[in-house]
């Protein structure tokens, strides 16, 4: 225990400026990934039968791609050199695209059609019914899944050390490659997600209690 | 993109689904016993229970993966044959599952209907029995759905094990992507989960329109 501690004193700056990394990263994946996650969920319940074909196709993809996969794909494949982080906000974004779409999609699905209905009777047109109706409807619906969702990409971000990116887990790791004390490190790089993570989870437990209480 | 590549990356597919295969199974195992803890009488069996589940599933699946691997070598470099790479992923998906599992249960359970639980008591059957006769199976049938999803998404985890140097696609697409200094390995191997995620995924859904008819 106090070997840990030890570890964490003498490398507490470090392996906070890798926590920082990891947020960011989170932060930015989210950004990027959910306004596209909400384009690709209208998409998906578009009437066309070859768009919404295709969207699903492309759902499918993102969400059966390791995000591991995804992120030396976008670091090898794309032929323009780009930094490790960009490329780790684009495999992540993508991911959360793709996931998001469904938890989405799912919000939108439970607006009642009669209001949809209700809302072309009077005279306003489907983007309009889109815009004012079913989304701001349908997003209050899927804001706990979603925040669920931020969660594990805060913790997928985890991923990013392979493609030399410095977040938290890859600090731990180059600090241990150095010192050996691999238990040590991990536990406290293990501790720092959980902090962050189970924290979260207690917040999302209690936005989804109030929002209960409205729906 | 040549045919070798192809059969390169495929070297793995049996090694992810065994990963798969065998971490799952011991989590949805570990999970039981879990569950039980976390929906016990006494409080401090459920905190304990609460604590395990938040905690595992709050810490990235990379992170148990380095530290059960690397870990105990820090106390004793010989014990790294004793956690060998397979060992070590096994241990660490089943350890998460089995939190992720307790949970499921816990849902299903909850969508079991409480009276048929006191129903059966007043009939006079064990608490045992109304447990694994009537409690159980119906909630297996609503867990199915969740839990085949949860599998799914392990089978796109497990290409973490590759970072500790287990033989499977991600693994071999790594090698392989080295050796030839391009991305196309990567480009097969994410066609390859698609393919093994897609028809699971969509036996998911049929089997969860059967079961849900069976449900009271």
């Amino acid at each position: 225990m106090t070997e840990i501690w030890n570890d964490w004193l003498t490398h507490h700056d470090q392996l906070l400026g890798g926590l920082w990394v990891s947020l960011r990263l989170a932060f930015m994946a989210l950004l990027l990934g959910l306004p596209a996650g909400l384009v690709l969920a209208v998409g998906a319940s578009s009437r066309r039968r070859v768009l919404r074909g295709f969207i699903v196709v492309v759902i499918e993809i993102g969400r059966g791609t390791p995000a591991l996969v995804m992120l030396q794909v976008v670091y090898n494949g794309i032929p323009v050199t780009l930094t490790g982080f960009v490329c780790a906000y684009i495999a992540l974004a993508l991911t959360t695209a793709a996931y998001t779409s469904e938890i989405i999609r799912g919000g939108l699905q439970s607006v009642p059609g009669g209001e949809i209905e209700a809302g072309r009777a009077l005279g306003m047109s489907s983007f309009d019914v889109l815009r004012d109706i079913v989304i701001p409807q349908g997003l209050r619906i899927a804001i706990p899944p979603l925040m669920g969702f931020c969660i594990l990409m805060f913790q997928a971000t985890s991923l990013a050390f392979i493609i030399a990116v410095p977040e938290l887990t890859s600090q731990a790791r180059s600090i241990a490659n150095n010192t050996f004390h691999y238990l040590n490190l991990f536990v406290i790089a293990g501790v720092l997600y959980a902090i962050v993570t189970v924290s979260a989870s207690l917040v999302t437990e209690q936005v989804e209690k109030k929002l209960q209480r409205h729906v | 993109m040549t045919v070798d590549t192809w059969q390169i990356v495929a070297q793995g597919i049996l090694g992810t689904l065994q990963l798969t295969a065998v971490g799952f199974a011991l989590g949805a195992l570990l999970g039981l016993p879990l569950l039980v803890l976390r929906i016990s009488a006494a409080w401090p069996l459920r905190a304990l229970a609460r604590t395990y589940i938040e905690v595992t599933r709050g810490v990235p699946l990379i992170i148990w993966l380095f530290l059960i691997y690397n870990g105990p070598t820090q106390i004793d470099p010989a014990l790294g044959s004793v956690f060998t790479s397979w060992r070590s992923a096994v241990l660490a998906i089943a350890l998460v599952s089995a939190a992720y599992m307790a949970e499921i249960y816990r849902g299903a359970l909850r969508a079991v209907k409480q009276g048929q639980f006191e129903a059966s008591r007043a009939l006079g059957t064990s608490r045992l029995d109304t447990a694994t006769r009537v409690i159980g199976p119906q909630m297996v049938r609503v867990a199915i759905p969740s839990s085949a999803s949860y599998a799914i998404g392990l089978l796109k985890d497990s290409s973490l094990a590759s970072t500790i140097g287990v033989f499977e696609i991600t693994y071999y697409a790594s090698v392989a992507s080295s050796n030839t200094a391009s991305v196309t390995p990567f480009f097969v191997a994410g066609i390859y989960y698609v393919a093994l995620t897609f028809p699971s995924a969509w036996a998911a859904r049929s089997l969860e329109g059967y079961l849900m008819k069976r449900t009271a």
